[in-house]
């Protein structure tokens, strides 16, 4: 490689490729983005930053002018359909550019609920209740339906959950232990496939390099189960607890009726506390207490956090993954040993004072 | 249909387009801090700019839009004839030519901090300052603060003795959305979190203890704009500052000061909070209100406008801005490699 284009760099797996790519000599990098917030950890690197003066095929052809590959990493959470037409756009104006190789980021996501033991890469013939695993099907199916009219090689990476420095699953779990009670699997209920960003990046490299095509799912060297992940964390925050809970004892909580509602309520305070109903009463105590000690007393009822639907999905599962097509095809093998992982992970949220 | 006496009274002032005693008003530079800070802040105090300057063509549709009654311009040269004062509110590396050309044609000037993206540009500026008949100020919105007015004062009623040391924070996850890439791009920002944020730092500073020096100064750029940034100064009286920037995580936001007689006073550097304070007797307590980020803008536009009418203002000047960016210029020049803690981690284990 020489000159690369990134998308979504302001985000965690797009910063680190650009932290990644500065270290390895002879790479050029040329961010395209939508909006210049959010880049703060990227442009501390020697990088290009361009927004297209066309969200065109044209418009998007004259920022890739140059590049020879492309990663992909870019995802709108609020705009689904900009997602599925912008893969289809990155694409025509790759093959349009000259580029040589297209790497998206997908998520193992797609594949879940798994009515399957284990997990290979394929196509989906039904549609997931999971928004956001709908719309990474939608987007790999047009990126490599797109690819494969404009013949340019574009490989999907699927991995399952990406930890690491400024990873959502390194913030939102300390959030949520600094909460409370966290709910996670039982350990004979659930695997937490974990795979560092740097494994993620190196395998995103390695499909530019080889000019690989279709999907390929990458994960961690071993599974681990989200009881431990989670202790790991709150030992290195110092806070809140981990509940495991069977997946029968999850879903009573969270059913839509009023039985769950009174279930929900004896275990976790919070729900009381926060009733509509109880507004005035809590109003008055509000006033009476005064602000100070109405917060202290509130951050001393701990929370019960609950997964939400998609984490219901996901984790409640003992799917495993099989990544034997990216070690094969891509020469993959994760390189981060969880143990070392989890060390980066804890100075991470110490240093950010998560 | 009549209008009455009311209606037309109200209509009669928002048709004011002048800023009174000031004539005509122009912002120069359409972008996000011009659009969301800098205007309303202007409307609030009945002050509409007649002459929009930008030349780009989003932002010069977005200007028309919001104040529809204003001479829109591409170019300053086109518009020096429509206006009288001037707020600058371009990226950086344009306040040098922009500033320039306004004190030449003796237009007083309010430029956005930083000054300039260089020392030698924020010099050649405090020149071409001298030369001009104009004024040349500089938006460090802080200054008006109501707490950082006060500690001013504190500090100088000597109640708690001298200060021994200052430690700041400022830091929060960095989304501000500009309209171009400039505060990206070291060639046109001049930096990147201390020249930024920094320097509203280090000018409160400057107008807590006096000029200060750099001691040592880390940043983590590497090739490109610096996030994170740590520094240590000192005044000529020997009080210690140290201080870290971030634009990646969550600081303190704060600024705690010691003092000689071993008390502490912890304060807000983005709102007037007071966090800790010694027992103060009642002419020393602080009157802190809420004050929003338009709030300051306002402030600062009333305050600039009594320095144009030769009344003390608390709008610095452009030789105190120079100080400041002497400082900045000072901590680039002995810049030393900050890597991030989990970088330094080298086959620990996991406990």
């Amino acid at each position: 490689m020489s000159r690369v284009a990134i998308t979504g760099a302001s985000g965690f797996i797009g910063g680190r490729i650009v932290e990644l790519l500065n270290a390895q000599p002879g790479h050029e990098m040329r961010l395209l983005v939508r909006r210049f917030g959010g880049l703060a950890r990227a442009v501390r690197y020697p990088v290009e930053v361009i927004r297209p003066r066309a969200w065109d095929v044209a418009g998007v052809a004259e920022v890739l002018e140059g590049c020879d590959t492309v990663l992909h990493c870019a995802h709108d959470w609020n705009d689904a359909g900009w997602n599925v037409a912008f893969a289809k756009t990155l694409v025509r104006a790759s093959a349009q550019a000259g580029v040589d190789a297209i790497v998206a980021l997908s998520s193992a996501s797609v594949y879940y609920p798994s009515a399957e033991p284990t997990i290979v890469e394929r196509a989906h013939a039904t549609s997931t209740p999971w928004e956001y695993a709908q719309v990474k099907r939608d987007v790999t199916e047009a990126l490599l339906s797109e690819s494969r009219a404009h013949d340019i090689p574009a490989a999907v990476l699927e991995p399952p959950c990406v930890y690491g420095p400024f990873s959502g699953f390194a913030n939102v779990p300390a959030q949520q232990l600094r909460a409370g009670r966290v709910v996670v699997p039982t350990d004979d209920e659930g695997i937490a496939h974990l795979v560092h960003v740097d494994d993620v990046t190196h395998a995103m490299l390695a499909a530019a390099d080889s000019r690989a095509s279709g999907r390929f799912l990458v994960t961690g060297a071993q599974p681990v189960t989200w009881s431990w992940f989670y202790g790991a964390i709150q030992r290195e925050i110092g806070a809140g607890e981990v509940v495991p809970m069977s997946a029968a004892a999850v879903d009573e909580l969270l059913a839509p009726t009023a039985g769950a509602a009174v279930r929900r309520a004896r275990t976790d305070p919070r729900v009381v506390l926060s009733s509509p109903r109880l507004a005035l009463a809590r109003n008055a105590v509000h006033r009476i207490v005064g602000d100070a000690r109405w917060s202290k007393a509130r951050a001393q009822v701990p929370r019960l956090v609950l997964p939400e639907p998609s984490d219901r999905l996901y984790r409640w599962s003992r799917a495993m993954i099989d990544d034997g097509r990216a070690r094969s095809e891509l020469g993959y093998a994760p390189a981060k040993d969880i143990s070392r992982g989890m060390a980066e992970l804890g100075e991470y949220l110490r240093w950010a004072r998560l | 249909m009549a209008r009455s006496p009311r209606l037309a009274l109200v209509v009669s002032w928002r048709m004011t387009i002048d800023a009174p005693g000031m004539g005509r008003l122009a912002i120069v530079g359409f972008g996000r801090v011009a659009l969301d800070a800098h205007v309303p802040a202007l409307l609030a105090c009945g002050v509409t700019p007649s002459v929009i300057v930008e030349p780009g063509t989003a932002q010069r549709a977005a200007a028309q839009a919001q104040l529809p009654r204003a001479a829109v311009f591409g170019r300053l040269e086109d518009a020096l004839d429509a206006l009288d004062v001037a707020i600058v509110a371009a990226p950086p590396h344009l306040h040098e030519v922009l500033c320039r050309t306004l004190l030449e044609a003796n237009k007083p000037v309010l430029v956005e901090k930083p000054l300039a993206q260089s020392l030698a540009a924020a010099e050649r500026l405090l020149r071409a300052c001298d030369a001009s008949a104009a004024s040349l100020h500089v938006a460090y919105q802080r200054r008006q603060l109501a707490v950082n007015q006060w500690v001013t004062e504190l500090i100088a009623s000597g109640e708690l003795g001298t200060v021994t040391s200052i430690d700041v924070e400022d830091g929060g996850v960095d989304a501000w959305e500009t309209t171009t890439s400039s505060r990206l791009i070291s060639s046109e920002s001049g930096g990147g979190v201390l020249r930024d944020v920094g320097v509203h730092v280090l000018d409160i500073l400057t107008s807590w203890v006096g000029e200060l020096e750099a001691l040592t100064y880390v940043d983590d750029a590497r090739g490109g704009v610096e996030a994170e940034a740590e520094f240590t100064l000192q005044n000529r009286d020997g009080v210690n500052v140290t201080g870290r920037l971030s634009r990646l995580r969550g600081l303190r936001n704060t600024a705690i000061l010691r003092f000689a007689r071993g008390q502490e006073l912890e304060v807000g550097l983005h709102a007037n909070t007071l966090i800790s304070t010694p027992a103060l007797p009642r002419r020393h307590r602080p009157r802190l209100y809420e004050q929003q980020f338009e709030d300051l803008f306002s402030r600062q536009f009333r305050e600039w406008r009594r320095a144009l009418a030769g009344a003390p203002s608390t709008v610095p000047g452009v030789g105190m801005a120079v100080a400041t960016e002497r400082l900045v210029d000072a901590c680039y020049g002995m810049r030393a490699q900050l890597r991030a803690p989990w970088e330094q981690l080298d086959g620990a284990a996991w406990r």
